[in-house]
């Protein structure tokens, strides 16, 4: 067995521990079969129009429409019922800037689960430089879900909402496209779908805000924090599909977060490594905290191992100007 | 009321358009078509493909639709406001303008919330607003504070038209059709000029202006929150409200003395809209200049002396990329006006016409400054492969419409001539009947 | 835990495979571009039932990251003796390439001369795909969590002992456990620990929040041991310190219902505006009667 010989292998490490580590106990009641098979890579939790690959016993491989296998085991949640949350929970996010390296794996992971086109990302991993002499940093961002959200204060319809668990979503069969609340997300977290695409014909399964999917032409849409993964006790695409384990998420009630490899006190985490929010001084109150880039795991041009494309993002960061300029870029 | 030979005399001369119209007229009026329909051309394909078509993209996601919007609803609102005040100006200058800026402030209230409708993605999901509405939401109150101003607008309006409505009711002598003196008779309302509907029009009329002040006011007020209201580093400003209120005067000031100029040179109305209409605008305008670039130098100042990062970065872009934008609406479009109008040698009609010229371009830009680099400029670096998504130009359709909006301004206002005479006729009679007592008694 | 492979039709099989596919009937076979991942693993649960798994994966030779599962595919379990095979149960792959069955607590496996229980599971094959069998060897070993509060100290008591076939309980000695609490996602480890003679106690922690009822759910847990395989253990107390704050019902911007002093002041507003906007309209109405009565007064009827 290959994965043996690695040892710490994701596959092996999903198949065993997870058994034994992850919660039984699930919100929907799922058994450890489901809970055993939270390997990204294979497993099934993508989306209408997301195709999965199988090895059929006759040797062939089949595409399968990831939805006609039964991905959503409990009810569809309807608008009306995604308004009100997972009763008392309230999700929080913590990202350890010290471990990330660019790898993009978030941003894939939650492109695939939300069916979102190659630049659309509701993940996005940003270099940030906050100062010419500040050491840079990849700084992966979704929506921040704020405990006091402005995007909410100003929706004239509420299509967008802050939901008891602190999740905060849209519905897109009720948002108009005013765009008022994207000009008013200090963190720009917020997109819209500005033309038609055919994905968003796909009616195979019933719309829910709790998934984003299918998208709607004319209205806003965002990092969810993929409250139907929540339910079936799963980690968000982002956080399941990081290598390094940069992503932990978990309930601020139970005071527990987890990135699928270590699950740990979220007070004990944010106190030991100086966890703060970003922009704490705007009073949104996020949901997402951040652990500083200190003692990094990884050098910073590791990341710089990416399409050259995306680097091109980072073109008028201080520190990617001066590499070019001395022509090591 | 029974008019007499000079009145009817009177009419005649003020009422040039409702009776006929010139082959250039109707030139005018097919251009302005031409463009409307360039408008509603472009809308169709924005309706069935989306706003795809726009140049907006999820950072700049209002573009220079919002700039119409703002420049539109300020100028009606300004137009309200000013002919809120001339209603208790007892002046008899005042009664040759009155009508030109209530027509401006209907038609500018009519068209500017087009632009904002523009913006808004599914249009067909519009009644949500009503079906389930947020008090909270600062677009919620500009709803309903357009929606209130414009009924506001609409009954001050016609209650300065019911006199008018009156006495072209009784022009017999006025060539026009059947259908419109129809009309005339059922807007009149069997208005005769007696003495109590006389003391009771005034009454309400009264009352209204005074209101009409205030919505405007308020409605501005809303308008300049729904970007002050926000964290946005070019935006959350407390002073944006009465900016916009000054800056929205500023310009209304000067479309009004543009519109003044236009009427009075196609009209052969240089009688009624004569020299000292244009100097006492003008120094209006000259007055809401220094106040207006007082208010934008505060604004830009304090942004610059506190240099917040964010701030700082915001300024940096103005004074590089949007250089001469920024040169062209607070510099030349501020200081420019000022020195024509400041000398009083200066102040002549084509001299206070160009500056008011000025000053709606120069506006226009502002108001792009204040949108478009904001919305650039985000807490969080843009970092993006896609160009369009990182800096904002409008494409030809936002343009078209853009463009069609003023078409369509001119093209109401002409067409408006054709219903209303300009210069409100019950006016000037009262005024003469009041002159001509005062000759007997003297 | 011993895995055995069974690949001895392996080679017969290529062979095929290669004329197969170079007579150009092999055309739609894809599986030889494929390695086999074919795990099993077994877990005693809580309930003392036993989870038998099997995870059936292919994975690219070429690129590694493409990893479709065999779907579909029959898994026999089987417990394994010296002179036959018990079949416990038989599942299908799902989905995500796994096939599991529980065995209830009541079986009575046969064990070997050693005490193991001999598991298999066994894929029997098909034209396309090679056959497969995987073998476990398990002693049962019996894991007890208990909770208690002596001296108002919450104290975990885990104790693991096996049964010998006399039906003698042995204390289980140098085992190695975990003591975890269970969250929304996953277990959290709190103690390591080494079994010494069948026992290890040791303080709960007193600032855990637990959920809403302030239950936790306590797991303990054998991992991967060369004896006894997985073993889980699970019991559930009122210890948490849940702290339920009354939820923020609050009229605020960003609930659905604003505050109420933004309904007072649009209402006046909107009222007094719009009284005023009908009292003129009324006015209106009296002057257009006035108007009537003037008319029939002053204009003779023609």
């Amino acid at each position: 067995m290959e994965d043996n010989k690695k040892g710490k292998s994701t596959n092996r490490r999903n198949f065993l521990k997870l058994g034994l580590m992850s919660s039984v106990s699930a919100i929907a009641g799922t058994t450890i079969l489901s809970s055993l098979t939270s390997d990204d890579e294979t497993s099934g939790h993508s989306h209408s129009g997301e195709k999965i690959r199988l090895l059929t016993t006759d040797g062939k491989i089949v595409e399968v429409d990831a939805k006609s296998i039964n991905n959503y085991p409990e009810a569809h949640i309807t608008p009306e019922e995604s308004r009100k949350g997972i009763p008392n929970k309230h999700f929080v996010m913590v990202i350890d800037l010290a471990k990330c390296k660019n790898a993009r794996k978030c941003v894939e992971g939650c492109q695939k689960g939300h069916n979102l086109d190659p630049d659309e990302e509701f993940m996005k991993v940003h270099l940030m430089q906050d100062h010419e002499e500040g050491a840079p940093y990849w700084f992966p961002k979704g929506c921040f879900h704020c405990d006091q959200p402005p995007c909410v204060t100003v929706c004239p319809t509420g299509a967008t909402f802050k939901r008891e668990d602190g999740i905060v979503l849209i519905d897109n069969d009720r948002c108009i496209g005013c765009k008022f609340c994207i000009t008013s997300c200090p963190y720009s977290a917020r997109q819209f779908n500005w033309g038609h695409k055919d994905k968003y014909d796909d009616k195979s399964q019933p719309y829910s805000p709790e998934t984003s999917t299918p998208g709607t032409v004319g209205t806003v849409t965002k990092c969810d924090f993929c409250p139907d993964l929540l339910r079936q006790g799963k980690l968000p695409y982002c956080a399941s599909s990081c290598p390094m384990g940069v992503i932990y998420f978990g309930d601020k009630n139970e005071d527990i977060v987890t990135n699928g490899d270590e699950t740990v006190r979220f007070s004990e985490l944010i106190a030991a490594r100086g966890g703060y929010r970003h922009l704490e001084h705007l009073g949104t109150k996020p949901n997402v905290y951040y652990l500083p880039a200190v003692n990094r795991q990884f050098p910073l041009e590791r990341g710089f191992n990416v399409d050259e494309k995306i680097m091109d993002r980072y073109k008028d960061v201080p520190l990617i100007k001066k590499l070019k300029e001395e022509g090591k870029l | 009321m029974i008019l007499n030979n000079n009145h009817k005399a009177l009419v005649t001369e003020l009422t040039p358009m409702l009776e006929k119209s010139s082959r250039s007229f109707y030139i005018w009026i097919a251009i302005l078509t031409g463009f409307v329909t360039l408008g509603f051309v472009a809308f169709v394909i924005q309706m069935v493909q989306g706003q795809i078509v726009t140049g907006m993209r999820d950072n700049v996601v209002w573009g220079i639709y919002e700039v119409n919007f703002i420049l539109f609803v300020g100028v009606s609102y300004s137009g309200a406001f000013i002919s809120g005040i001339l209603h208790f100006i007892q002046s008899r200058r005042k009664n040759s303008v009155s009508r030109i800026i209530e027509i401006i402030t209907v038609l500018c209230l009519c068209i500017g919330p087009i632009f904002i409708l523009l913006c808004i993605g599914r249009l067909d999901r519009l009644h949500y607003l009503f079906l389930y509405p947020r008090i909270q939401s600062p677009i919620t109150w500009d709803i309903l504070a357009i929606m209130t101003d414009l009924v506001g607008c609409f009954i001050y309006l016609y209650l300065t038209f019911i006199p008018d409505f009156a006495i072209l009711r009784d022009s017999d002598h006025l060539k026009i059709p059947a259908w419109k003196k129809k009309l005339y008779k059922t807007l009149a309302i069997g208005y005769h000029h007696t003495p109590s509907q006389k003391k009771r029009l005034h009454k309400i009329t009264k009352t209204m202006s005074a209101m009409v002040i205030a919505l405007a006011i308020v409605a501005y007020t809303v308008l300049a929150w729904i970007f002050s209201l926000t964290l946005q580093p070019g935006w959350n400003s407390t002073i944006f409200a009465p900016y916009f209120i000054i800056g929205g005067i500023y310009t209304g000031v000067a479309v009004i003395i543009l519109v003044m100029y236009v009427v009075r040179r196609t009209l052969n109305l240089e009688k009624y809209i004569d020299k000292s209409h244009f100097t006492i605008a003008g120094l209006v305008l000259l007055v809401f200049s220094l106040v207006y670039g007082y208010f934008t130098f505060s604004e830009y100042f304090a942004r610059w002396f506190s240099h917040k990062t964010i701030d700082e970065k915001l300024l940096n872009t103005l004074f590089t990329r949007y250089f001469w934008t920024f040169i062209i609406a607070n510099y030349i479009g501020i200081l420019v006006p000022i020195a024509i109008l400041f000398f009083k040698k200066l102040r002549t009609i084509r001299n206070i016409t160009i500056a008011a010229l000025i000053v709606l371009i120069g506006s226009w830009l502002n108001r792009y400054l204040i949108i478009i680099p904001t919305l650039e400029t985000p807490y969080i670096p843009i970092q993006d492969t896609r160009i369009d998504y990182v800096f904002y130009s409008a494409t030809w359709i936002e343009w078209a419409l853009v463009i069609s909006g003023f078409a369509a301004f001119m093209l109401f206002f002409s067409l408006l001539l054709k219903i209303v005479p300009i210069i409100p006729l019950s006016g000037i009679i009262e005024s003469e009947n009041e002159s001509t007592t005062i000759t007997n008694d003297q | 835990m011993k895995y055995n492979f069974s690949n001895h039709r392996f080679t017969t099989l290529m062979v095929l495979l290669f004329f197969i596919s170079f007579t150009g009937f092999g055309q739609e076979n894809v599986a030889k571009k494929f390695k086999m991942l074919y795990k099993f693993n077994t877990i005693k649960q809580a309930d003392n039932t036993r989870l038998l798994e099997v995870s059936f994966i292919a994975r690219n030779k070429k690129n590694k990251k493409d990893k479709p599962p065999v779907f579909d595919a029959e898994i026999q379990f089987y417990n394994t003796t010296e002179t036959e095979d018990i079949l416990l149960g038989t599942a299908k792959t799902d989905d995500t390439g796994h096939a599991s069955i529980t065995v209830p607590a009541s079986h009575k496996y046969t064990l070997d001369a050693a005490g193991y229980i001999n598991l298999s599971a066994k894929f029997k094959g098909t034209d396309q795909l090679k056959r497969k069998s995987k073998k476990i060897q398990v002693k049962d070993i019996f894991l007890e969590l208990d909770l208690k509060e002596i001296d108002s100290v919450k104290t975990v008591i885990v104790k693991a002992f096996t049964i010998d076939s006399l039906g003698v309980k042995i204390k289980a000695n140098n085992v190695d456990v975990i003591i975890s609490i269970g969250a929304m996602i996953s277990k959290m480890k709190i103690e390591e620990a080494t079994l010494k003679n069948g026992l290890y106690t040791f303080e709960f922690p007193t600032d855990i929040p637990g959920n809403i009822a302030q239950n936790i759910d306590i797991y303990t847990t054998i991992e991967d041991h060369d004896e006894y395989g997985n073993v889980i253990q699970k019991s559930n107390e009122k210890w948490g310190v849940y702290d339920s704050k009354e939820l923020d019902s609050k009229n605020t911007l960003w609930s659905k219902y604003a505050p109420l002093w933004m309904y007072i002041l649009l209402g006046v507003l909107l009222g007094g505006i719009w009284i005023n906007f009908i009292y003129t309209l009324f006015q209106l109405k009296t002057i257009k009667k006035e108007g009537l009565t003037f008319e029939a007064e002053n204009i003779p009827k023609t």
